[in-house]
């Protein structure tokens, strides 16, 4: 214990302080707003406090910060890099909470609630991705020996330029995909505490930029593993449970739905089930084809819009600064593959699942009595609907708050460390000490903090969508600098450069027709432009273009490569 | 090895080892673009507008409806068929709802019922305790909306036949009509089987990375090398300090 004190500095008290404050003050809020409102069901649906709730959520919080203390980074690798001590289990449960955010936990199922068969093109689009980040990249990265994105870009291309380049794209990144997972937890503080949506989006964010500054990656990671079961116990629970309620098959709940996904398609009529939801209304549904039926008209999704989200997914997946960075914490090549396969199995368990709540969900509101719900909160909606204890919806939303911290833990430390090391410590100030590093890790972590807060106030779109935005961006930036860079050695400078910036600008004609359209500035070809190079998957064609561009300007340049980097690809990387 | 050899092209791998994990690589990925992207081509290939039931009892009330010759029997068809494209709640775009609510208020006012009343509405319309029926009353009760006339405007008119065909033709085949384990094979072929396999496509990777390096002597486990300690490329390059 005096040990554990003697490690601490004066300011981890005071988060920690603050952080039993804000603790103590919701704790009495709720005994108090509990006692003001008598007679409130502790599962209405929306605005109001539950206790239930509040108690397991803040309990679980308080885990997460006591095993970031106790396991807090002590210098840049353990920061960054979790001291490379993860078995590939640890790791791939990190990789798998760490990538399951809440897009995985709520998002899924709030697209397929809304949008029926084209919500799967996320589940395959997230899943498949996995493949290619192992087959084309996992062990190379990892015998390639760096810490982040950027440190590898900037080596491998021999430019201070591309790896700031790199370093910036991985900021933008880590930013893009933080404003869902924000928007995530604002909604579960919202649903739990019953606080005004932006309230609940900096109280929120302000408990998860405590807890990432406090624990780093090393924390971050033990964290993760502990997150990943939480994760996975409180999404599956209330499934099994409401599987057996309505006459499923409930042991195991991911083939149980099976039967509720064709009754939604034939219809289910009040009198076969006879069971009713928590507010009287049937268990029941007029016959919903385009629920499961592929690309329906009236989902207003088509065959290529799926087709181009799953692939932007999935060259997303392997082009994610957070996501590679996972491989440079295990201990080996051999550990950096098997870990892609726990992690991958262990994330399946999750999208397995996913699904079912979407359909669940259908049959709980088919009413149009029940209102119209948020699409994003439906996971948690449908537990409150099919009446569920209190103490497991809270758990479920605690689920969905631990799945949006794992994830964001690891976005703002890649982006920190892309600041703080690669922008900072590699291009600007190379004599600069460690301790300026963590310093500077931390002051970016705020910063990109409070960017993201604001940018979460806009409710621009729902939360798989904000986050599908950062994979597109991903996949046509860094993705072709990697998958080039590892297999072939050709690839040279100049070739980066024209490749990197083909997919930047690709990403910024996408994204200034998204931002034109969500504030009504009418440009010409918007709708042409809406379809086919959608914020949610312009990687479809940026990420081609940026490897032909990448190709073409590297042989118009000559191979110009430096032998030690051919020879060091050659002999460590590929054995050749 | 020579500097010459020092190139690594993907597609023209020089070493036994290399030329293995690439044909792995190839196999893997084949597999993976043909069940992933393969079977949404088939699925599409196979697929063809299939109506709804309820589509065909809208396709045989409406022209009568929308001309002011319906008959009573006609008018109940046409409620029933609106409720059930109503009873889709969620799938409904929010502009359609107000069309869907002003026809069937305009028809149920056609039948009698003058003033809203949901229980008038349901017994006129003839809804009773079986099938979906007392679904259809329970939407009933948020439907109607205060109309005029008991003729459906010509605004709703023009609109209405394409909300119809929007909710209640969708794209069917074999492949989305057959059952596995419950769900519609389609459904159960992306959202479950895709998954499994492409974690048995990981696995066979990984142990056939394995074996390969057990067989080419390669891969010295737990001393991977560091970039970072021992090429350090970049900063040693010339090319940089030009940037």
């Amino acid at each position: 214990m005096t040990k554990i004190i003697k490690r601490y500095s004066l300011p981890y008290y005071v988060l920690a302080a603050l952080l039993a404050v804000f603790v103590i003050t919701v704790t009495g809020t709720a005994f108090a707003a509990e006692a003001a409102a008598p007679g409130t069901a502790a599962t209405q649906l929306e605005g109001t406090f539950k206790l239930g709730p509040a108690i397991i959520l803040i309990l679980i919080l308080c885990t997460f910060i006591g095993v970031g203390l106790a396991n807090r980074a002590e210098g840049t690798a353990d920061y960054w890099a979790a001291g490379r001590k993860i078995s590939p289990i640890g790791s791939g449960m990190a990789i798998a909470s760490n990538w399951m955010s809440a897009a995985s936990f709520l998002g899924m199922a709030a697209i397929m609630y809304g949008s029926g068969y084209h919500g799967l093109s996320y589940v395959v689009g997230w899943t498949g991705g996995y493949v290619l980040l192992l087959v084309l990249m996992a062990s190379q990265i990892r015998r390639y020996g760096k810490y982040t994105a950027a440190d590898f870009i900037g080596d491998r291309y021999y430019s201070s330029g591309l790896r700031a380049y790199a370093a910036l794209l991985t900021l933008t990144i880590s930013i893009c995909y933080c404003v869902g997972q924000f928007a995530g937890i604002g909604l579960m503080f919202k649903w739990v505490f019953g606080m005004p949506n932006n309230w609940a989006i900096i109280v929120g964010s302000s408990v998860v930029l405590a807890y990432t500054l406090i624990s780093g990656m090393l924390g971050a990671t033990k964290n993760m593993q502990i997150q990943y079961v939480i994760i996975i116990v409180s999404f599956i629970l209330p499934l099994i449970l409401l599987c057996n309620k309505y006459g499923y098959f409930a042991p195991l709940p991911q083939i149980g739905y099976g039967t509720a996904v064709s009754d939604v398609v034939n219809g289910l009529a009040p009198a076969t089930k006879n069971l009713n939801n928590v507010m009287g209304q049937s268990f029941a549904t007029v016959p919903a084809p385009e629920f499961a039926m592929p690309w329906d008209p009236a989902t207003g999704a088509s065959f290529f819009q799926w087709l181009a989200i799953c692939f932007s997914l999935m060259i997303g997946t392997a082009g994610l600064p957070h996501v590679i960075a996972r491989f440079y914490i295990v201990p080996n090549p051999k550990d950096a593959r098997w870990s892609v396969v726990w992690g991958l199995f262990f994330i399946c368990l999750l999208y397995w699942s996913a699904p079912a709540y979407s359909v669940f969900g259908k049959l709980l509101s088919s009413d149009p009595a029940t209102g119209t719900l948020a699409k994003d909160a439906i996971v948690v909606y449908t537990a409150q609907l099919g009446d569920l204890y209190p103490l497991v919806i809270g758990f479920l939303a605690a689920g969905a708050i631990s799945a949006a911290f794992s994830t964001v833990a690891g976005l703002l430390l890649a982006g920190a460390s892309a600041f703080s090391h690669d922008l900072y410590f590699k291009v600007i100030n190379p004599a600069a000490t460690e301790s300026r590093q963590m310093f500077l890790a931390r002051a970016a972590t705020i910063a990109m903090s409070i960017i993201v807060t604001v940018l979460a106030f806009l409710d621009l779109a729902l939360i798989a969508q904000l986050v599908a935005l950062a994979f597109s961006f991903a996949g046509c930036t860094i993705f072709p600098l990697f998958l080039l860079g590892i297999w072939w050695s050709g690839s040279n400078r100049a070739g980066a450069w024209a490749g990197v910036i083909t997919g930047s600008a690709v990403a910024a004609i996408s994204l200034t027709y998204f931002i034109c359209a969500t504030f009504k500035i009418a440009l010409p070809g918007a709708e042409f432009m809406g379809y086919y190079l959608n914020a949610w998957y312009f990687a479809w064609l940026g990420a081609p273009l940026a490897i032909i561009a990448n190709i073409v300007v590297s042989l118009a340049t000559g191979c110009d490569t430096p032998e030690n980097i051919k020879k060091f690809l050659a002999e460590k990387v590929h054995h050749y | 090895m020579s500097d010459a050899t020092y190139n690594v092209n993907f597609f023209t791998p020089k070493s036994e080892a290399a030329k293995a994990n690439k044909r792995v690589v190839v196999t893997m990925l084949i597999v993976w673009f043909v069940a992933v992207f393969g079977f949404q081509f088939l699925l599409t290939a196979t697929n063809s507008p299939t109506p709804e039931p309820t589509h065909a009892v809208y396709a045989k009330a409406w022209p009568a409806v929308s001309s002011g010759a319906g008959t009573e029997a006609d008018k109940k068809e046409l409620a029933r068929a609106l409720l059930m494209v109503l009873g889709k709640n969620v799938s409904l775009r929010a502009a359609d709802k107000p069309i869907l609510k002003g026809a069937l208020s305009a028809v149920v006012r056609g039948l009698g019922v003058q003033d809203s009343d949901p229980q008038a509405a349901a017994t006129a319309i003839g809804l009773g305790t079986d099938g979906f029926d007392p679904l259809l009353v329970s939407i009933l009760k948020s439907s109607l909306v205060p109309v005029t006339s008991d003729a459906i405007s010509d605004e709703h008119k023009l609109a209405l036949p394409k909300i119809m065909d929007l909710y209640l033709i969708h794209n069917r085949s074999a492949l989305t009509d057959t059952r596995f384990l419950g769900f519609p094979f389609h459904y159960w072929f992306t959202a479950q089987f895709l998954l499994i396999m492409f974690v048995g496509l990981c696995w066979l990777f990984c142990y056939m990375t394995d074996v390969a390096n057990i067989k080419y002597n390669l891969e010295q486990e737990g001393a991977a090398p560091n970039l970072a300690a021992t090429a350090k490329p970049a900063e040693n390059t010339a090319e940089d300090k030009k940037e």
